[in-house]
């Protein structure tokens, strides 16, 4: 298991510790699994079912079902302070909230009384446009449209509630080539997970569901914690910060133990980060154009000033955050992506979004409010040597000492410390 | 029950101009002709003329001119749902003549339809209650009726006939009404949008109500079956009993359609009903088996919709519903509706953090005091985590190559020299070989005696590729090989070297009674070579 490839495994214990630990991961960070899509990954998490169900239930209030053919873990709604997660498939634009509309319709679609196992992706798309005229939902037949539906239905192959079994959603979309479409039959039911009898507006959604009801503060500022990149100590409500400063020491033994997340909590806030960067819908810091400009925007802003008086944000002017990005720009016109080089709004807006996905900046009309946990990444003029650069020094002075029988050996390390 | 059948090519033709008696529920203008069916059957021995008919439909509030009511009507005559009233037309003008014929009235098979056509479009979509009392009112019926074809002297034949009436008519009704609730139960079982209170009433329901029906079956059919089955031998007094009545029988003797239980058949239905007859299966063992199957499918259903936890709730309205909220929802609530709403959203972490928490930060220490945390320099260089750089210089391993090989020939031809001397010295005793030679043979022959499992033989080994073979037969004197460094002492084996081509050359020397095969031939005790001394 690569969660645990620093860690010795010597014993059956540890190795099924570790192994509950990656299957955890996996529900936390896809909680629809099929047999069929993740077949090695449904398998784990169907050997150790009864101890991940009662995990699950007893540290985050969070219902998990496993069946022989699918594992979906029900979330509850994430908490008010927690970015707000977009749906995207791959390179596509992300869901507009007509596309969430069309996921809806398309759910409905395959609940309509006598819908077999198997149905025809161009019935599918009939009783989507038949529903989504009850429904309110305007649709045309225009590309745009048409593109939001394959998105849509996309994004229900991708959770394996359908399978393509003959021609390709794909092939349908681009020349109306007809495909037939699986139905999983057992985990459609369990696509929506809860009742809404009573839910009159959007927001009537994000209150917990009544399972989930309040004084429960140490489950509530678990899932803050394993579900949000950064909790803010401002945002936490008293009994839950109260939680967070008593228990603080068995807290991180439960994260560490359960789930491989090691608990970081400062005057600011806490964050729960993952060394093993595979626990996360988004990577940061990371690579590609967008990452690295935020990483390093950061980096400047950091150099700039610190907050004053006793706000937790650095608020810093668009102008500046402008001029910055213009510089970072110049000097590395060269290796990045010229759609950015070209066009400094848009890498901009990017960079802002990124870093508000990941809680560390909000936007404000003034200027962009930095949160302290960006100085977790700020780079050290007088930096400790990394481990790579420490352990070549060691090297170094060995050559010293003994005559340079191990050459091959130190170019190794020159090689990583490169 | 019992329609008279049809036979033969007559009957066929007939039949399908009966179907023509749906038509009108169908054709164009069907609201009109069915409120002109209404109109008919509304009370018995109606007739009507088109502008009465016209008058009438105007009190419902349809308008239909007496041209387009007799239009109507004569199109229901072509389908012999109405036919026109026979009257005598005494009747002295042309416009009282044509009043009188263009009246209507209804034909009977036109009632049956409209009445069953009626029936079927007020009908609710929903359980229909099964008439399981009748089924203890029946065996009551039927010990009445066998008691009084006991004594035949004192039969009420009015009496009689009222209770067989009875009897058959609610038997057809309990038929019928199980027929539609299973009809309905299956219906009800197929669905998957069923969940939570809704499935819950439905299967409080109908675990009752099959129940309740599978115990009442159970518990008066035997009595029922029991009856029937006495009565069989006396049906005849019954059957003679009733025709003693006063019947209908037309006067060309075409069939009537006679009341049920009035024939021998109509009983040996009843009874096969019961019993299962000839070969079927019985009513209530068919309900029986029914309500089991019911039961079996309300289970499965009930393990998949309520057994994970209660949920199971995907409903189709409310996904519909929630379409609805998303078409007019703000980008970032319905990014937030969505992960609330389907609970499916991935976690979110930041990455990098040393792998033990540094000791000199605590929880009131600032981000900005903390030490920060090592993020590789690649990805702020250059924005990726693929290693960099020249890759270390792969050696040319051709002079390895060059020399191994040219090693390699080179012990090659040591060993096949060696061979060719080890072959060409035949019989190896007191003879002279090179070292080279010497350790041949010792592998030669520790391979020939690790084939024989004691040596009361001569045993063969060979090298093809050195063209070379030796062969080791028990001896009483040692065999010694001198070399340059040192003499090597066989004990009690004769060798003998030889090509490995030449097959066996060389005769044993030295009294060796190696040649000799065959089991048993000697008895000379098994005799390990000795190690050489050198």
């Amino acid at each position: 298991m690569s969660a645990d490839a620093g860690r010795p495994v010597s014993t059956t214990v540890q190795h099924e510790a570790a192994e509950r630990r990656q299957a955890a991961r996996t529900l936390l960070s896809c909680p629809v699994l099929t047999s069929h899509r993740q077949p090695d990954e449904l398998a784990l998490v169907r050997r150790h079912s009864t101890a991940l169900r009662s995990t699950f239930a007893r540290l985050l209030g969070y219902h998990l079902i496993v069946e022989p053919s699918f594992a979906r873990l029900v979330k509850t709604p994430p908490s008010a302070d927690s970015p707000p997660r977009t749906v995207r498939r791959g390179d596509s634009p992300p869901f507009t909230p007509h596309t969430y509309a069309l996921f809806s319709l398309a759910c409905a679609a395959l609940l309509t009384p006598g819908t077999g196992e198997w149905l025809l992706i161009s019935s599918l798309v009939e009783q989507v446009r038949a529903d989504a005229v009850t429904a309110g939902v305007e649709l045309r037949d225009t590309p745009a449209d048409n593109r939001r539906l394959v998105q849509a239905v996309g994004l229900l192959i991708d959770w394996g509630v359908l399978t393509e079994t003959d021609g390709s959603l794909s092939a349908w979309s681009e020349r109306r080539e007809e495909g037939v479409l699986q139905i999983h039959r057992p985990l459609l039911p369990h696509v929506l997970p809860r009742p809404l009898r009573n839910v009159v507006s959007l927001a009537d959604l994000f209150e917990p569901m009544p399972a989930a009801a309040a004084s429960e503060p140490r489950r509530s500022l678990r899932r803050r914690l394993m579900e949000n990149p950064l909790v803010r100590r401002e945002d936490l409500p008293e009994d839950e910060r109260d939680v967070l400063s008593r228990e603080r020491s068995e807290l991180s033994r439960l994260l560490e133990e359960h789930f491989g997340l090691s608990l970081e909590v400062r005057a600011e806030g806490a964050v729960a980060y993952d060394t093993e960067g595979t626990l996360s819908d988004v990577a940061y810091p990371g690579p590609g154009t967008v990452r690295q400009a935020a990483l390093l925007l950061t980096d400047a802003l950091t150099d700039l000033a610190r907050p004053t008086g006793d706000r937790p944000d650095l608020v810093v002017s668009w102008d500046t955050v402008r001029s910055e990005l213009n510089n970072l720009t110049a000097r590395h016109a060269r290796a990045w992506a010229s759609a950015f080089v070209t066009d400094p709004d848009r890498l901009r807006k990017e960079v802002v979004a990124l870093l508000e996905s990941m809680s560390l900046a909000r936007s404000l009309p003034e200027g962009l409010a930095l949160h302290a946990a960006a100085a977790r990444y700020r780079p050290e003029p007088h930096a400790r040597p990394t481990r790579a650069a420490q352990r070549l020094a060691v090297t170094r002075r060995r050559e010293a000492d003994e005559p340079p029988s191990d050459a091959l050996f130190t170019e190794s390390f020159l090689g990583e410390a490169l | 029950m019992g329609e008279e059948q049809f036979d033969g090519q007559g009957g066929l033709e007939e039949r399908d101009e009966r179907r023509d008696l749906f038509r009108y529920v169908t054709a164009e203008y069907a609201i009109d002709y069915l409120a002109i069916m209404d109109l008919f059957t509304q009370t018995l021995l109606t007739d009507l003329s088109a502008a009465e008919v016209s008058e009438a439909l105007a009190k419902r509030g349809i308008t239909l001119s007496p041209e387009s009511a007799e239009e109507r009507c004569n199109r229901l005559v072509r389908w012999a749902n109405l036919m026109p009233a026979a009257r005598d037309p005494r009747v002295p003008t042309v416009a009282a003549l044509r009043y009188t014929r263009a009246r209507f009235q209804i034909t009977r098979l036109g009632g049956t339809v409209h009445r069953e056509v009626t029936k079927i479009l007020h009908l609710r979509d929903g359980a229909r209650e099964v008439a399981r009392e009748l089924l203890g009112s029946m065996a009551v019926l039927l010990t009445r009726i066998l008691r009084q074809a006991r004594q035949p002297r004192s039969v009420d034949a009015e009496v009689l006939a009222a209770d067989v009436t009875t009897v058959f008519t609610n038997q057809a009704y309990f038929a019928d009404s199980i027929r539609d609730f299973y009809a309905y139960l299956s219906s009800v079982l197929v669905r998957y949008d069923l969940a939570g209170e809704e499935y819950t009433s439905f299967k409080g329901l109908l675990l009752e109500y099959v129940h309740l029906i599978d115990t009442d079956v159970s518990r008066h059919s035997p009595a029922v079956l029991k009856c029937l089955e006495e009565l069989q031998p006396v049906l005849d007094r019954v059957l003679t009993a009733l025709d003693s009545l006063p019947g209908l029988a037309s006067a060309d003797g075409a069939p009537v359609e006679r009341l049920p239980g009035r024939q021998a058949e109509d009983w040996a239905q009843l009874l096969s009903w019961y019993s299962g007859g000839d070969g079927g299966m019985s009513g209530p063992a068919q309900l029986r088996s029914a309500a089991e199957s019911a039961l079996g499918q309300l289970l499965a259903n009930a393990r998949r919709m309520l057994a994970p936890g209660g949920t199971g709730g995907a409903r189709r309205s409310e996904l519909l519903h929630l379409a609805g909220l998303f078409a007019q929802a703000s980008v970032e609530e319905a990014h937030r509706g969505f992960s609330a709403a389907f609970g499916a959203y991935p976690a979110r972490h930041l990455g990098f953090g040393p792998e033990e928490p540094d000791s000199r930060s605590t929880a009131s220490t600032s981000w900005w005091d903390a030490a920060p945390v090592d993020v590789p320099v690649s990805l702020r260089e250059r924005g990726d985590r693929t290693a960099r750089g020249r890759a270390s210089r792969v050696p040319d391993p051709g002079m390895d190559i060059a020399r191994l090989q040219e090693e390699a020939a080179r012990e090659l031809a040591a060993r096949r020299a060696a061979g060719a001397e080890l072959a060409a010295a035949r019989t190896l005793s007191g003879v002279r070989l090179t070292p080279a030679a010497r350790d041949l043979l010792l592998e030669l022959v520790s391979a020939a005696l690790a084939r024989g499992k004691s040596l009361t033989e001569a045993v063969r080994a060979e090298d093809l590729d050195l063209d070379v073979a030796v062969e080791v037969a028990p001896s009483e004197g040692d065999t010694v090989v001198r070399s340059l460094d040192g003499d090597t002492t066989f004990a009690g084996v004769a060798l003998t070297a030889s090509d490995a081509g030449a097959d066996r050359v060389g005769d044993a020397p030295d009294g060796a009674q190696g040649q000799v095969a065959g089991p048993g031939a000697n008895r000379q005790p098994p005799s390990a070579a000795a190690g050489g001394s050198q």
